[in-house]
């Protein structure tokens, strides 16, 4: 089970995580990845554990490493019951607002809402390749408040069920609570300080003390087992810093060689989109529902139609001139980067073709956003319509389109507001 | 009045208008937009460029608030803490004294330029320079920190990659000029 804290982090994450408008879900099995497996706790010394007792221990230190886990970096995926619960609510969360899955409304610091996205998320999570079983012991010394504990964690290979490593932590003659880090007092400024971006933590606990030694060792082996290393928050802080430095550095050459270059078209830089026609086009360009037109999408009753409406209609441009403007392709590749990359699930696949191949069949995303806005009351299914009608102007669009399409069969009313899916994904990473 | 004396004086007042053009070009040609920003929790203000945002965190040692350059690597960190032990100028001095010791041990960083001075009474600020490597990367910074007899703590480090931090240091020394107790 994780926290709630945990949860909402991994809410956000996903949200901040998927920078297309709509985003599906892959996962790359490249940083370590594990999942929590069996935790069996023996005490030995003259009182009696209830069992629900025992359930709540062995609880606690198993979040314990679920959570030194996540903070060295490791992905800790579901296991169990919670892996079935998190399969289960990923299907019906993929339900979502017609199939397009779970609504993120996105909100400025003042809390007033300007866009969102749909979250989709595939059904099956992969299969975790590590699992880590761990046993608690405890022993009661005959003399005084004083205990022998010692935390056993192994990690087992899912793939061919051998153990591939373990640790033993011992904090013996000990007492089960104590103040190991700072024995004395309270942590001086110099303390604090140094230990850098590292978030400290101390160890009244001493059993939480072993768990927390043997967490790192485990990290360290799966740092070793996996392709690619955990990083701890300041390296992943810097490594995002950099990344997004160089992302700036890029996009302004883009635009630099813009100015300089022919092929704009009125819907300008790609990043900065303005219009609800080119709003449409990115995200329909994502291929999630290739079989949905600019108005219907603009007509529906959710979420994202709302937020088109908030834009200057706008109109179709010409596409093969608007890609000859690098900052649109660009943007292309770079909403296919995040398909590729997103580790939010696996098995769905990347919907966007090469940049390569979309430029080739352009002609079919042209006769898509060409579409026109079908006649008032005509009763035409809209897929039905001729494609060679000239779209209507901005002013028209904007006044009638939300109560034309009330009527209309091929849309129908759809009260209920987007549907906000109860959970992320089915990994969490520290940040 | 001489004629060396009326040319001294034209040259003077030539001088100033071409000084106040050169200091107004200047001046209008920087459009940087500054916010000011307060954190109640630590009881300070300071002025950031519009181009820059403000991260805050509040780990168990104390407030955490990252000012970061939105347009390259350029950070300014900026650490509260309280330490209970301080009570007198004498544990000010002797935990800089450890501090500069601690920092100096730290694998693959450098200190240099460590100085500190008597803000008023109560207060001592240290200032250093130095560098730092995270993921193999080295990274350039400045320091300052003041400590008061109360056991208050704050400490700004300002930091980027080695081949930019000349240019970016220009911008958080602003920063960090503006630093003001409230």
């Amino acid at each position: 089970m994780k926290t709630i804290f945990q949860k909402t982090f991994l809410l956000l994450l996903v949200v901040s995580l998927l920078s297309p408008n709509i985003a599906t879900a892959e996962t790359e099995l490249e940083w370590p990845q594990v999942s929590m497996g069996e935790v069996k706790y023996n005490y030995t010394g003259p009182r009696k554990f209830s069992d629900l007792e025992r359930e709540n221990i062995i609880d606690i230190y198993k979040n314990d490493m679920e959570t030194n886990l996540i903070n060295s970096g490791v992905a800790v995926g579901e296991s169990g019951d919670d892996l079935i619960d998190l399969e289960s609510q990923r299907q019906s969360d993929s339900q979502l607002n017609q199939g397009r899955g779970g609504w993120f409304p996105e909100t400025d610091a003042k809390g007033n809402f300007f866009g969102g996205e749909y979250v989709k998320y595939d059904n099956n999570l992969p299969q975790v390749p590590y699992k880590i079983n761990a046993t608690i012991n405890i022993w009661k010394l005959p003399e005084g408040d004083k205990y022998d504990i010692n935390f056993h964690a192994t990690i087992i290979d899912t793939q061919t069920g051998k153990e591939v490593g373990f640790t033993s932590v011992w904090k013996k003659n000990t007492e089960w609570w104590a103040n190991e880090q700072y024995i004395g007092g309270d942590p001086t400024w110099v303390e604090k300080y140094i230990t850098g971006f590292v978030r400290e933590t101390t160890h009244d606990d001493m059993v939480e003390a072993a768990v927390s030694d043997a967490s790192k060792v485990v990290t360290e082996k799966l740092n070793t087992l996996s392709e690619k290393k955990a990083i701890s928050d300041a390296e992943r802080f810097l490594d995002e810093r950099k990344q997004h430095a160089e992302q700036i550095k890029e996009q302004q050459i883009a635009e630099d060689s813009d100015s300089n270059e022919g092929g704009k078209t009125a819907w300008g830089d790609a990043t900065a989109q303005e219009t609800a026609y080119e709003t449409f086009f990115w995200i329909y360009v994502q291929g999630h529902d290739l079989s949905m037109t600019f108005w219907q999408m603009y007509s529906e009753d959710s979420g994202l139609a709302e937020f088109l409406r908030t834009l200057p209609v706008g109109e179709p441009v010409n596409l093969k001139e608007y890609f000859k403007s690098k900052s649109a392709r660009i943007h292309y590749n770079n909403l296919r980067e995040a398909q590729i990359d997103s580790p939010w699930g696996d098995g769905a696949k990347v919907l966007m073709p090469p940049l390569d191949t979309f430029l080739a069949n352009i002609d079919q995303y042209q006769a898509t956003i060409d579409t026109a806005k079908p006649a008032e009351d005509d009763g035409k299914d809209t897929s039905d319509i001729d494609t060679s009608d000239t779209p209507v102007s901005d002013d028209n669009a904007t006044s009638d389109s939300s109560s034309q399409y009330d009527n209309n069969s091929s849309s129908p009313p759809q009260s209920a507001p987007p549907s906000y899916p109860s959970s992320g994904g089915g990994w969490v990473e520290s940040r | 009045m001489t004629k060396t004396k009326k040319l001294t004086i034209i040259f003077v007042l030539l001088a100033s208008i071409v000084g106040l053009f050169v200091v107004g070009f200047f001046v209008l040609r920087d459009r940087t937009v500054w916010q000011s920003y307060t954190s109640e929790q630590l009881g300070f203000s300071v002025l950031i460029p519009d181009s820059w945002k403000i991260e805050e965190e509040n780990p168990p040692s104390g407030p955490d608030i990252m000012i970061i350059d939105k347009n390259s690597l350029a950070f300014i960190r900026v650490r509260g803490m309280t330490d209970l032990a301080i009570n007198s100028m004498e544990m000010i001095d002797s935990s800089i004294s450890r501090y500069k010791n601690k920092l100096a041990q730290q694998d693959g960083h450098s200190v240099a330029d460590f100085s500190t001075e008597n803000i008023s009474e109560t207060v001592k600020e240290f200032t250093l320079s130095g560098e730092f490597p995270v993921n193999d990367v080295i990274y350039r910074y400045e320091e300052r920190g003041q400590i008061a007899t109360d056991g208050r703590v704050i400490i700004m480090r300002a930091t980027d990659t080695p081949e930019d931090f000349t240019q970016s240091i220009i911008a958080m020394r602003k920063i960090t000029d503006s630093f003001k107790l409230q």
